[in-house]
């Protein structure tokens, strides 16, 4: 009998173990996927052309136009062709004779109008380059369809570093450039304001809770807080836009109320709960003892909370802090709502601006290409943004337990 | 013991789970995903389709125009859908059919006095030339310039039209959806936006461009000079039968019908 009831023992022992270890493996896993996968997605521009050839690709022609590309018949209009550097020449037929076109490529230019020219064109054509590394040629007249277009896209080369770091200018999707320094300013912006407005709210709101309410005002208040930090962000976001923002406009006299401002009021009220809750347990951490010295001493309990509480609870409320920085890092929905997210380096507060999460969620889902690649290779700069903070965390606990 | 139970329940649970998702009654799916904005005039045409076609389940998910361009290439749906034109790259391999067009439409705040602006003038304030509504007859307030993200279909298209390709003024305020737009608009009498016009409606005000106004009528007929085709993109020759079918209904009359309720048709040019 025993010994069946030891063996059961063992079985659920091992079981747990097990089961321990398996969901340690799945969270590893799924941090270890995440990285990877936005890593490998975001260096990619920064370490080789966007794509391995010119492409050139025709619309609008048919078979029966007799297209000649190098003197290559072609047939299937429905791919695009890949491209060698150096002279190529389109010929096609068309019922008032044969047209020809030149296209010289040298994807190594650093003009980037100068890496893809057409020669010899017909006279209706109209070239758009509009957009960096793509040559349209618009043929006008001829087909009952639309006009016939010759795209030519050329790879974009390598991007460099510095310039997606200290770039200032964000214009994706034709000028091709890709500098998030106004994301950065930005959001480290945004976030040490919302700290500097949010932190000492918290910290004080806490310390109240913990320390000096009533009973009955302090079942009340936590509720509360537990309440503020339930509500979706977006709400905070609506909230902002359709209050605060008109006031900053009214009170400012701004062409429009969504600021850095704006952003900062909303972020710091979203912080306080994460902060008054963190003061709030640790201060319940510190023993009572501690107090009841301090009183004993003489001091007033106004003394005691500032040279005894706040300073037995100093790493727990800076753990507090930290969490708070990393919610206004990371805050997304809000912020797009009431930032105004123009993507330039903020010149004051009332200024438009945008943070790094914000650019991704707006722009991830129509990016295609390149630009869906910097929006990753921003994911990486998020993600060491974090690194950063949790060193910090680390760096402060340690400091305050030495204490 | 225990541990036998639990197993056999978890395969329980993971079974009914998978079952759940593959249920389709012995109806023929067809997938659509992309473009958001194309999504909304794809959940009117939904039921009517559905109604008539009682064999075939359309299943729509809004994910973005690029995505859907993308899953429409690699084959995981039948259709993409998207609101921008197609770059040479995402062209190639694939088809495309316009199924509906959409107006632009250019907004104020509802008590802004200015009611017309020409092309040239709206270029102008997008690009940060005119930043004063009393240059426009409007009053001595600053104008604020909203607009949606880069590589947004409409501000693909708006940009196009007005030849402004991504030179709009950096201190534009940006929206991702129309909704963010025109809430902006009809909160901030000093805003300027452009939504999809079946958008619009009172809380805020449509400008007339070049005099004309923003209506399906004068879309049609051209008159109204920003515009956006609404397009689905496939591949030809892995169609199923019931994707054919769908795709002939949405370009005949009865699904240019249900189109024209809220957006603009579109002639029949299938060859």
């Amino acid at each position: 009998m025993q010994s069946a009831n030891h063996k059961r023992k063992n079985i659920i022992e091992w079981f747990w173990k097990n089961l321990f270890l398996l969901m340690a493996t799945v969270s590893i896993i799924s941090v270890v996927t995440i990285g990877f996968f936005v890593i490998s997605n975001g260096v990619k521009p920064f370490f080789g052309p966007s794509s391995d050839t010119t492409i050139v690709y025709l619309e609008k022609f048919k078979a029966t136009d007799q297209v000649r590309l190098d003197g290559e018949l072609l047939t299937d209009f429905k791919e695009a062709f890949p491209l060698t550097d150096g002279e190529h020449t389109l010929v096609y037929n068309t019922p008032q004779g044969e047209e020809t076109i030149n296209i010289t490529i040298d994807s190594q230019n650093e003009d980037p109008a100068q890496t893809a020219v057409f020669s010899d064109e017909p006279e209706s054509s109209k070239l758009d380059d509009s957009v960096k590394y793509t040559s349209i040629l618009d043929i006008k007249g001829e087909t009952p369809v639309g006009n016939r277009k010759v795209s030519v896209v050329v790879p974009e080369p390598a991007y460099s570093v510095t310039d997606f770091l200290f770039g200032s200018e964000w214009k994706p999707t034709a000028l091709k450039l890709y500098g998030i320094l106004p994301m950065i300013l930005g959001t480290l912006g945004v976030t040490i304001g919302a700290l500097i407005l949010g932190v000492p709210i918290g910290i004080l709101t806490g310390v109240y809770i913990a320390e000096l309410a009533p009973k009955r005002v302090a079942q009340f208040l936590r509720p509360a807080v537990e309440l503020l930090a339930g509500i979706p962000s977006v709400v905070f976001g609506f909230f902002g836009l359709m209050v605060i923002v008109p006031l900053i406009q009214q009170i400012f006299g701004l062409a429009s109320g969504t600021s850095m401002l704006a952003a900062i009021i909303i972020l710091g009220v979203m912080i306080l709960p994460t902060v008054i809750s963190m003061t709030e347990t640790s201060l319940r951490a510190v023993p009572n003892y501690y107090r009841e010295g301090s009183l004993a001493l003489g001091a007033t309990k106004i003394q005691t909370i500032f040279s005894v509480t706040i300073r037995a609870a100093r790493s727990g409320i800076l753990t507090g802090v930290v969490l708070g920085f990393g919610r206004a890092v990371g805050e997304t929905m809000a912020v797009i709502l009431v930032a105004g997210n123009s993507p330039q380096v903020p010149d004051s507060i009332l200024s438009s601006v945008r943070t790094l999460t914000s650019t991704v969620a707006l722009e991830m889902s129509y990016a295609s290409g390149r630009h869906s690649e910097m929006l990753y290779a921003i994911g990486i700069v998020l993600f060491i943004f974090i690194v950063l903070l949790n060193l910090a965390i680390m760096r402060l606990n340690k400091k305050a337990g030495d204490h | 013991m225990k541990k036998v139970i639990g197993i056999a329940t978890m395969c329980v649970l993971a079974m009914s789970l998978s079952a759940c998702g593959s249920s389709n009654d012995g109806k023929d799916r067809v997938m659509i995903s992309g473009s958001s904005s194309v999504n909304v005039l794809m959940e009117e045409l939904e039921p009517v389709f559905e109604a008539k076609y009682e064999n075939i389940d359309l299943k729509i998910s809004a994910s973005g125009s690029s995505d859907g361009i993308k899953a429409a290439k690699e084959g995981t749906v039948n259709f993409g859908m998207s609101s921008r034109s197609l770059t040479p790259e995402e062209k190639s391999g694939v088809d495309e059919s316009i199924i509906a067009m959409d107006g632009i439409g250019v907004i104020v705040n509802a008590n802004n006095p200015v009611t017309d602006l020409t092309i040239e003038q709206i270029a102008k304030i997008y690009t940060g030339e005119v930043t004063n509504w009393s240059e426009l007859g409007g009053a001595d307030l600053p104008i604020a310039v909203v607009a949606r993200e880069s590589a947004s279909g409409t501000r693909g298209a708006f940009e196009e039209i007005l030849g402004i390709k991504d030179q709009m003024t950096t201190d534009a305020k940006e929206f991702n959806g129309t909704g963010g737009v025109k809430s902006e608009v009809s909160q901030n009498p000093n805003a300027i936006g452009y939504i999809s016009l079946g958008s619009i409606d009172e809380t805020i005000k449509a400008l007339k461009v070049e005099g004309i106004e923003a209506s399906e009528a004068n879309i049609q007929n051209d008159s109204y000079a920003i515009a956006r085709p609404f397009i689905l993109i496939y591949e030809e020759n892995s169609l199923t039968q019931s994707s054919q079918t769908f795709l002939e209904w949405v370009l005949g009359p009865e699904g240019q019908a249900v189109v024209a309720e809220e957006f603009v048709s579109v002639e029949n040019t299938a060859e």
